[in-house]
């Protein structure tokens, strides 16, 4: 019997659309009425973040949200616990 | 310095006609405005080649050209090199030869690669190399794509 798939090339499904340039890559996606969201990082290499004052920019016109560690406060201790158990399985 | 113009852009021989900022960079005006989403932005600024397009016959990175700059010019992106069901010789290579991973800079090689060779059929193979290695692509490690590119060139010059 010959085998189909072991020791030789198998022609990939995926390179004809990308080739064709109808891959749909995450910038291609576009649902109407999207929002974009857009990482601040600080401007100082190495300090302490005391407080984030995201007042001014909530008041611009399109700006929906504006998202810091404090509202993600739930995810992350998810994360962490996560984190720790994948350690916790290191031998 | 925001006013916006009408301009109409030739992709591919379709004309779009679009209302844009003198500041829009040919390459958001092919994606946002014009929808034609193969034409890929990597690094936005002239470093990676993942937008080239071919304009009048030349590549050019469409991140570092203004989309005014080129009205009524002919452009050519990866959505007009395959003739309807048939690949390009380039495309075809690019599959033979393992060209391409996740796919992301494919369209800035092809186009280099396709302007490159239909500007300078004859060109070196150490000129070919240099022209190579001014795209990024973070799977591939290049050889495959200097072998598809070497092989489409045979093809080309064959014709």
């Amino acid at each position: 019997m010959t085998a189909k798939f072991v020791g030789r090339s198998v022609p990939r499904l995926e390179d004809r659309p990308l080739l064709l340039g109808q891959g749909r890559f995450a910038a291609d996606i576009s649902f109407p009425g999207q929002w974009h969201m857009r990482v601040v990082r600080s401007g100082i290499a190495h300090g302490k973040i005391k407080s984030i004052d995201a007042s001014a920019t909530l008041k611009l016109p399109g700006v929906h949200a504006v998202w810091t560690a404090a509202d993600i406060a739930q995810a992350n201790k998810a994360l962490a616990v996560a984190i720790k158990d994948f350690d916790a399985d290191e031998p | 310095m925001s006013a916006k113009s009408d301009i109409t852009l030739t992709i591919n021989g379709r004309a779009h006609a679009i209302h844009v900022e003198p500041r829009r960079t040919l390459a958001d005006a092919i994606r946002e405005d014009c929808g034609q989403t193969g034409t890929h932005i990597g690094c936005e600024h002239g470093i990676c080649g993942a937008c080239t397009v071919i304009v009048d016959g030349e590549p050019v990175r469409s991140c570092l050209m203004f989309a005014v700059q080129a009205a009524g010019k002919k452009i050519g992106t990866v959505e007009g090199l395959a003739n309807g069901d048939t690949l390009h010789p380039m495309q075809q290579a690019f599959m033979d030869h393992h060209g391409l991973q996740c796919g992301f800079c494919t369209p800035g090689f092809l186009m280099l690669a396709v302007g490159v060779l239909e500007r300078e059929p004859d060109i070196s193979d150490d000129d070919l190399l240099d022209v190579l290695s001014s795209n990024l692509c973070r799977c591939t490690g290049y050889q495959n794509i200097i072998k598809a590119v070497r092989a489409a060139a045979k093809t080309m010059r064959g014709k």
